[in-house]
């Protein structure tokens, strides 16, 4: 490997109207490497990786290929440069097929002009067994979990005899065994030499994976370090600037009495009789594999899908909840594991999405009065720590951990006791990861009771006081964790099943 | 060097922002002058009266049409619901009195928009859905229409009052028509801004998954605003047919485009969720100005439909473009 340069990106500027999004950033990456690029929400990576793959067109700056300088206008001619991009929301067209979406736009056709199924099916078969994975090249994407896509994904990159592969985040929506099967394909990717650009905001996978990490952070290279040669603290640090405290803030158990108590939950073919009890002032993680039944099961507990069966008590008596505004009557607020499409209506203002729970409380005779609604979104942004301009600036504009921030803040102000909270920390940065684990504290101090679902065993470990394991639609197994003394194999041997 | 930059790209970005927020109002000036330049008639206080005259049946359907389409639904039933309510608000003269016969055709109207509305919301429909079914509920508000007249225009009332929603005048100066739509104007634009039904109307049309999931009634909601478009097509539908002295039940055909093109002009979001009814009268005006304009310079019919059919294809651009 050596000092074989495959690319380097040099003195690379961009600004967008108001922000200058990278200044002068430069990034060499040796022919075979893993290289993580790291950095919070806003850093640049994105925009980077953007321009690297023709997105974007730099405002100056130059790139060099194999010690060529190139010039990607488009993703075509990135593609013909040897270079893929693997994007967190990906490229794919759910009704085709996997061989289809391989192929995509370059089809290969028989003599007759025929498209040639059977060709480019055993060439679709032939790169999914490259990278270790038997899904049939005739299945509908759209059927494929996550992960399986991730693959096609892969499979994709290399059809384009790709050399440079960047992955954005690609082990944000995975569950740990998925994850594992993610890096062994990455290790077998190296071997053939072929270089990684892998984005993440993941310690464990930094050290696990990557050879090289380079920081960037608002816009600019802090650093580029050797992984091995360098430890979890320092590049977080370089990431936030500031030194962090411990990742996961301490807390005493306040557990009280029952809060919720869910009796033989049913759901055709998704929920198996599901029983569970909530206490006052706990927080209960839920942990299991994608797929495992955890965003099901509190979605039927909020009455966002209907359930076959099961009765739901809350504070011992029994409530029947049939849609979010039964739930929110009594009290229930769930966080969902998709900020973007069911927490927050994104071209809507702060303040409009935070008192979307409880209008009634902001409303006489009909009208919004509008001072009072300021005042709480004021206080409410003022509590969490919510980083906006204002609270009239539109959610969409807003960064990842304070969108986040204000999908809390709105149910804290529908006065919900029991509050669930479905992946609250996937896709933000740590610094407000932290943030996050600091308002669980202060929410169970306060006497509310936490469901935390989570894909990230570490955090479910950390903060829950009990923790559930589901497995195919059921509980299979429930830990008492409040001397946090679990341990993440427990975890995984009964999610696996 | 670099704070250069920097300086002058937020200045750039403030005349952006500023185009970007009132493109439409700069358009409508723009029109303004041009016209009056071009046509010596064009400023006279009789043909703004005129203007008003003939937008004004257009701007009470779009004020509805606003609710809809803030929803980010779609209702191409109401030009038929119109004809109906035309219909109706004559025919039924004979035997329910003027006032039972506006009542009738006003509910006639409003039910007849809600059944569009329960099915919408049952099917949780798109606006592709909404386009289709709409479409469909069109054919079969014409035929009753048709149907209740035999095909025949009814003659027009013999009611004063009547016949003075079309074409009388209020105060002296302001022709009825106008001042209806003044009124509906300002009661839509104070629900849509003022009201917790006109915000939760803004939220659902935002992410109707995130409001439902938020307590917000969106099933009810996304029925109730074709109620209300079906209101005001019965509005429209009786000062047409007080200002053209009849019952055609022809009366509407085209009406739901003309509406739908003026929220869209305006600048209302096809997506749903940005919007307001003040965008929609300035849509309303910008279309009955390009209208007159162009009969002032003596342009056929023909010609016109092919300007307004640039202009909403144009205005659909700009929507996208947004986006």
């Amino acid at each position: 490997m050596g000092n074989d340069i495959i690319l380097e990106m040099k003195n690379i500027c961009k600004s967008f109207p108001g922000v200058v999004a990278l200044n002068n950033v430069s990034l060499s990456i040796k022919r075979g490497e893993v290289h993580a690029l790291c950095g919070e929400n806003g850093a640049g990576k994105s925009t980077l990786m953007k321009i690297l793959y023709g997105i974007y067109r730099a405002d100056s700056g130059e790139i060099w290929i194999n010690g060529e300088k190139r010039n990607i206008t488009s993703p075509v001619k990135a593609q013909e440069n040897g270079l893929s991009i693997i994007f967190q929301e990906f490229n794919l067209v759910d009704t085709l097929s996997v061989a289809e979406n391989i192929f995509l736009g370059r089809l290969k056709t028989t003599k007759s002009g025929k498209i040639d199924w059977k060709s480019i099916e055993k060439d679709a078969a032939e790169l999914m067994l490259h990278i270790g994975c038997d899904i049939d090249p005739k299945t509908p994407v759209g059927s494929l979990s996550v992960s399986q896509k991730q693959m096609v994904e892969i499979a994709k990159a290399l059809s384009y005899n790709a050399e440079i592969i960047v992955m954005d985040e690609p082990s944000a929506t995975l569950t740990d065994r998925e994850m594992e099967n993610l890096y062994r394909i990455i290790q077998e990717l190296k071997e053939k030499k072929i270089t990684i650009i892998y984005i993440s905001h993941k310690m464990d996978e930094i050290f696990k994976i990557t050879d090289r990490v380079t920081v960037l952070r608002d816009g600019v290279v802090i650093c580029t370090l050797d992984t091995c040669k360098t430890c979890r603290e320092e590049i977080v640090s370089n990431m936030v600037g500031r030194c962090l405290g411990q990742e996961y803030p301490k807390r005493e158990n306040y557990s009280g009495e029952k809060v919720l108590e869910v009796k033989n939950i049913n759901r055709k073919g998704v929920l198996n009789d599901v029983s569970f009890c909530l206490h006052r002032g706990e927080v209960l993680g839920i942990a299991g594999l994608v797929g495992a039944g955890r965003t099901e099961l509190v979605r039927a507990i909020f009455g966002a899908d209907r359930i076959s069966s099961g009765k739901v008590f809350v504070n011992g008596k029994e409530v029947r909840i049939k849609s979010p505004i039964d739930a929110i009557r009594n009290g229930i607020a769930l966080l969902t594991e998709d900020r973007k499409q069911q927490g927050l209506i994104l071209n809507n203002t702060v303040k409009e999405n935070i008192s979307i729970t409880n209008l009634k409380d902001i409303v006489k005779f009909g009208l919004l009065m509008n001072s009072k609604e300021n005042n709480i979104a004021k206080e409410y942004v003022d509590r969490l720590s919510v980083k906006t301009s204002s609270i009239n600036q539109k959610c969409i504009n807003l960064s990842g951990g304070n969108q986040q921030k204000v999908v809390l803040a709105k149910w804290l102000y529908s006065n919900a006791d029991i509050l669930i909270l479905d992946e609250p920390t996937r896709g933000i940065d740590v610094g407000a990861k932290q943030e996050i684990y600091h308002i669980i504290n202060e929410l169970v101090k306060m006497g509310k009771a936490v469901i935390m679902i989570s894909s990230e065993i570490p955090e479910v470990l950390a903060l829950s006081d009990r923790i559930l394991v589901m497995h195919k639609g059921r509980i299979t197994r429930e830990f008492k964790n409040e001397s946090r003394n679990v341990t993440p194999e427990q975890v995984m041997n009964c999610a696996i099943g | 060097m670099e704070v250069g930059t920097q300086k002058l790209n937020t200045s750039n970005l403030k005349i952006n922002d500023f185009l970007k927020k009132y493109k439409m109002l700069l358009v409508f000036v723009g029109m303004i002058i041009i016209s009056s330049i071009i046509s010596d008639v064009f400023m006279t206080s009789r043909n703004i009266s005129n203007i008003m005259r003939q937008v004004s049946v257009n701007g009470i359907l779009a004020c509805g049409m606003t609710f809809v389409m803030l929803t980010g639904g779609f209702d191409l039933s109401v030009g038929s619901l119109i004809s109906v309510s035309a219909v109706v608000a004559i025919g039924m003269q004979d035997y329910f009195g003027v006032a039972g016969a506006i009542i009738i055709a006003l509910v006639i109207g409003a039910i007849a928009g809600s059944l569009n509305g329960i099915l919408l919301s049952k099917i949780n429909a798109n606006s592709g859905d909404a386009f289709m079914i709409t479409l469909g509920s069109q054919l079969v508000f014409a035929g009753a229409a048709l149907l209740y007249t035999n095909a025949r225009v009814l003659p027009g009332s013999k009611s004063e009052f009547y016949n003075s929603l079309g074409q009388g005048t209020l105060f002296g100066f302001i022709p009825t028509p106008v001042f209806i739509f003044l009124i509906i104007t300002i009661i839509s634009h104070f629900i849509l801004s003022y009201t917790s039904f006109g915000r939760k109307i803004h939220l659902l049309g935002g992410n109707y998954e995130a409001a439902r999931l938020s307590g917000v009634r969106v099933y009810f909601y996304k029925a109730i605003v074709y109620s209300i478009v079906g209101f005001t097509a019965a509005i429209a539908g009786i000062i047409l047919s007080s200002r053209t002295l009849g019952g055609s039940p022809l009366a509407g055909v085209g009406y739901e485009l003309d509406a739908i093109a003026a929220v869209i002009v305006g600048g209302t979001s096809l997506a749903g969720g940005e919007g307001s009814v003040m965008r929609t009268l300035l849509g309303v005006f910008i279309i009955g100005v390009l209208s007159n304009i162009l009969n002032l310079i003596g342009l056929s019919s023909f010609n016109q439909m092919i300007v307004k059919g640039i202009v909403i294809v144009l205005a659909v651009w700009l929507d996208v473009k947004k986006q």
